[in-house]
């Protein structure tokens, strides 16, 4: 596509920029960091495929996209991006066998392949996202035959025809794809990607898209600090590509198009637009620094007059040449350079763009230390003399879970923290970061918004051992599960309406309050419950303050007492905090009951002999 | 007005309810949109305690003195919904009233619920008859959290009234005769002008300058600005017009236009750099270009980087 040290300048880049850092650094724990990979090379074995012809290379980019399918959710943009491109190709007319043999071995291997993932099975002949790959599909088999006929049988009058022909199934099939689509045979558009076309959509009908923080637009300064200077020279790398325009450049450019939309729309996908764009910054640097370096020195023009009159001559015959044909390609088509002269301009733009190569090196080096180093699982913090304060609460509590429960233990938690659970404590979890089950997801944001009497049977409906709450309340850590707890209940509210209310749980000032003000819905939800369980105990009669929300939490409340489920768990700084899941009463009590019965006995039994219960003890092994 | 007060006492003192409802629902079909005209007398009669239908009321402001702009952007939303009501079959529609109660005629019961912003509405629902509800509150519909469109209160209404009903959009034809007339004559348009629309359809040139200014206009941040409904410019404290927005993950609208435009600057910059200044035919005119360019690269990355730090206060780098 260009020359070798382009391509070795876009690997400089990929491997230091922080768009692409924030996602491959280790301990970020996200199976994007291997689907950008999985991506890359999708694409690369496709241009190889088409400029070889070769159906190998369209067979290892079946094999790539297939390991992709599984990989990440994103392979719709693979599943899209290369019909596309063939689509482009054959309306500008470059229809050729290479294409043929690329695109189909590509289809078929790789529809087969995506078809073995469980989550995927059909989809991609029943869903919209798939009809663009199997129109293309279909229009190259008709293209390919029209060429054939055409080859064989000549004249004009004819070849008119077979060209109607191809245009008029295009559309027969397409109006056949839209009645099909409204009659439900194939699904439309599902909202996850609905919602990058029309950006209210998420907002209003998915709010699992909308709770994440990634899923917002993206506004100037993160591309700048994802980016740096590769933001601007990528258009210039664009230009290139219109320059020469084979057919792999039409397909960068395509891809730069559609990245630089889609990153726009969502802060996310910024890791889809990063390697288009060190591509692009690579072709038009190395370029750049290709003529300054070239040691050719350009024959000198005698004198100005003469260059005037040879550039008037030239444009002359430009133009003559121009204007029957009415183009419009401009600096496009290709004029021939000369050279550079001065020894002094070479040095100064080299100079220039050594310092601006030696700044973006700073850059993503300061940007990586700075914004992508540290772990998610591990937070770090400054004391006041400068000293680091690592709170490990996350490994310490995935740990406890690993040691101390059953291998077959289930635990709940909200999803964001699935993934983690299930790697680090090696326990099944009810949702993880694989979001494509809402419902599921629902089903958790119920439990933790309802009361206990409802969240119970949902627990051990779904074989719940433990709960799992992220609480940043002692320590000011803000992301915890109460400031993630609208999210919860707003997706359940998309699932059962009738159960869960957002307004039920603001205050009649709609103020969002975990102190005196709470709502009555707020303060019975399992969520608050398992927060603030025994949390006024520590402050021993001081008010004991929230300090991410600022808020004072009552001593008497709701949170006293648990009836169908007990602390088992709770970190150092009670970051996490895990609870077990009571299994029935063994006489046929209602948990509520026996835990009434319980308390009863105890508060007799408290004044002879002080017995410490197995929560606490737990707690206090934890701690060790 | 007399003779309507008249006849609402004369079916207070009936004691058939379903009279009562009756006459309500005479009302209700007298006017357009189905909405019962409310005053202050009235509004306690339709909300008598012994009413065997719901009724949702919408307080609102529209006089002109009022100067209230969401009331008479509410009213339309509002009154779609009454109107789809209408078309619901009559058995169920008499069960369920919409009412509407001005500002102008209602101040007693403004005061009485001390309310002090228009448009609010309630759902009233029945105290008696086989419908009764449990909870005999009001229900306000929450219009600060759900904002003024018609789906959200469709929802809504739907959930509140003894049946499901679907929003009525009168169909209009307009479009379906104006359509293929427009489109015929833009086709017959390209086809006639086919000798330059052929070229500038299959030019490199449009392609690539179009391509080139889609992605500056989208790494820019132009779809944040659409998408979060930012304004142009911002007022500042000290009444000076703000250009930049405070904040990393925040912007105006004629920030992202100056950022694209540099970006564009810029990469033509390097562009000049590497087509026009090789292509110059002396040398002298090479150097000057080659410095003036470079010149301008490093003015304007340097500004970049300015307005850069201005969003993100650690930045550490600069280059002027």
């Amino acid at each position: 596509m260009a020359t070798p040290s382009a391509g070795l300048l876009a690997a400089a880049f990929i491997g230091i920029v922080p768009g692409y850092i924030s996602r491959s650094v280790a301990g970020s724990y996200d199976n994007e960091a291997i689907a950008i990979f999985l991506l890359m090379i999708t694409f690369f074995t496709w241009i190889k495929a088409l400029k070889t012809g070769s159906a190998f290379w369209g067979t290892v980019a079946a094999l790539f996209y297939g390991w992709m399918v599984a990989a990440w959710g994103g392979y719709v943009f693979i599943t899209n991006m290369v019909p596309l491109h063939v689509f482009v190709l054959i309306l500008m007319g470059r229809y050729n066998n290479r294409i043929y043999v690329a695109y189909s071995s590509w289809y078929v291997l790789g529809t087969v392949a995506s078809m073995q993932v469980p989550f995927v099975e059909f989809l991609p002949i029943r869903t919209s996202e798939g009809m663009a790959a199997l129109g293309t599909f279909g229009l190259i088999q008709l293209v390919a035959f029209v060429e054939i006929v055409r080859r064989l049988v000549p004249g004009k009058q004819f070849q008119f025809l077979v060209r109607a022909f191809v245009v008029f199934v295009f559309v027969v099939s397409f109006a056949a794809l839209v009645v099909l689509t409204f009659s439900g045979w194939i699904a439309p558009w599902t909202g996850r990607f609905y919602s990058l076309w029309d950006t209210g959509y998420a907002k209003v009908h998915m709010p699992i898209i909308a709770s994440v923080s990634e899923h917002q637009p993206t506004a100037w300064p993160a591309y700048f600090f994802d980016l740096q200077m590769l933001i601007f020279i990528f258009p210039a790398g664009v230009f290139w590509c219109f320059r020469e325009l084979r057919d792999e450049h039409v397909f960068v450019i395509i891809y730069a198009v559609f990245a630089a939309y889609f990153s726009g729309v969502m802060v996310r996908l910024m890791l889809v637009l990063t390697p288009v764009v060190c591509v692009c910054a690579a072709m038009a640097i190395s370029k750049l620094l290709d003529t300054y370096m070239d040691p050719v020195l350009p024959t000198e023009d005698e004198d100005d007059s003469h260059a005037k009159s040879k550039k008037a001559s030239k444009k002359a015959a430009n133009k003559a040449a121009n204007a029957p044909a009415f183009e419009f390609t401009g600096v496009l088509s290709g004029k021939s350079t000369n050279g550079i002269f001065n020894w002094d301009s070479r040095v100064a733009v080299i100079g220039v763009f050594l310092f601006l190569l030696t700044l973006f090196v700073h850059h993503c080096t300061y940007v990586t230390q700075s914004a992508y180093s540290s772990p998610s699982v591990v937070l770090a913090s400054r004391n006041q003399d400068g000293s680091q304060n690592i709170i490990d609460d996350f490994r310490e509590a995935y740990y406890w879970l690993r040691q101390n429960t059953e291998k077959d233990a289930v635990v709940m938690s909200w999803w964001d923290y699935g993934y983690q659970i299930a790697g680090m404590a090696d326990r099944a979890t009810l949702v993880d970061n694989n979001t494509w089950n809402n419902t599921h997801i629902a089903t958790v944001g119920l439990a933790m918004s309802s009361n206990e009497d409802i969240a119970y049977p949902i627990l051990r409906r779904h074989d719940v051992d433990y709960v799992l709450v992220i609480f940043g309340g002692l320590l000011g850590y803000s992301g915890d599960d109460i400031n993630k707890f609208l999210w919860m209940v707003r997706i359940a509210q998309g699932e059962w309406p009738d159960q869960i209310q957002e307004p039920r749980y603001f205050t009649p000032r709609g103020e969002y309050a975990v102190d005196d003000r709470a709502s009555e819905a707020m303060r019975n939800s399992l969520m608050y419950k398992m927060c603030y369980h025994r949390f006024p105990e520590l402050y021993g009669g001081h008010p004991a303050t929230d300090r991410v929300r600022q808020q004072r939490i009552p001593e008497h409340g709701t949170h006293e007492h648990l009836e169908t489920i007990e602390e088992a768990f709770t970190s150092e700084n009670w970051i996490v905090r895990i609870y077990a899941v009571k299994k029935e009463d063994p006489f046929g009590r209602s948990l509520k009951a026996a835990g009434a019965f319980e308390r009863g006995q105890k508060l007799l039994a408290a004044a002879s002999s002080p017995q410490p219960k197995q929560p606490q003890q737990q707690r206090q092994g934890g701690r060790k | 007005m007399r003779l309507a007060s008249l006849l609402s006492i004369a079916s207070l003192l009936v004691p058939a309810l379903a009279a009562d409802a009756a006459h309500w629902a005479s009302i209700a079909a007298s006017s357009p949109d189905g909405v019962i005209p409310l005053t202050s007398a009235t509004y306690d009669e339709i909300l008598s305690s012994d009413r065997d239908y719901g009724v949702t009321i919408i307080l609102t402001a529209l006089p002109a003195q009022y100067k209230c702009q969401p009331c008479h952007d509410f009213d339309p939303v509002f009154r779609a919904v009454t109107k789809s009501w209408t078309r619901v079959p009559r058995d169920d529609r008499d069960t369920h009233f919409f009412a509407q109660l001005d500002f102008q005629d209602g101040q007693a019961i403004y005061q009485r619920l001390s309310l002090a912003s228009a448009p609010t509405i309630y759902y009233h629902p029945p105290l008696s008859g086989e419908r009764k509800a449990e909870n005999g509150s009001p229900v306000n519909y929450d219009l600060n959290r759900a904002g003024l469109g018609l789906p959200a209160l469709h929802t809504w209404v739907k959930s509140t009234t003894p049946v499901a009903f679907d929003i009525y959009k009168p169909m209009n034809p307009v479009p379906f005769i104006v359509a293929p007339i427009v489109l015929a004559g833009v086709l017959y348009v390209l086809w006639s002008a086919r000798a330059i629309v052929v070229p500038i359809v299959q030019s490199r040139l449009v392609w690539g300058v179009a391509s080139i200014i889609m992605c500056l206009t989208f790494t820019s941040g132009f779809m944040w600005n659409k998408i979060k409904n930012a304004p142009y410019v911002q007022a500042g404290q000290d009444g000076r017009i703000n250009w930049i927005a405070g904040g990393y993950s925040n912007q105006l609208g004629l920030e992202s236009q100056v950022v694209g435009v540099l970006y564009g600057v810029l990469a033509l910059c390097v562009l000049v750099l590497s087509v026009l200044i090789p292509s110059q035919g002396s040398p002298i005119k090479q150097r000057v270009g080659t410095y003036l360019w470079l010149g301008m690269l490093i003015v304007l990355f340097s500004l970049l980087i300015r307005m850069f730090r201005v969003k993100n206060g650690g930045y550490p780098f600069t280059i002027l």
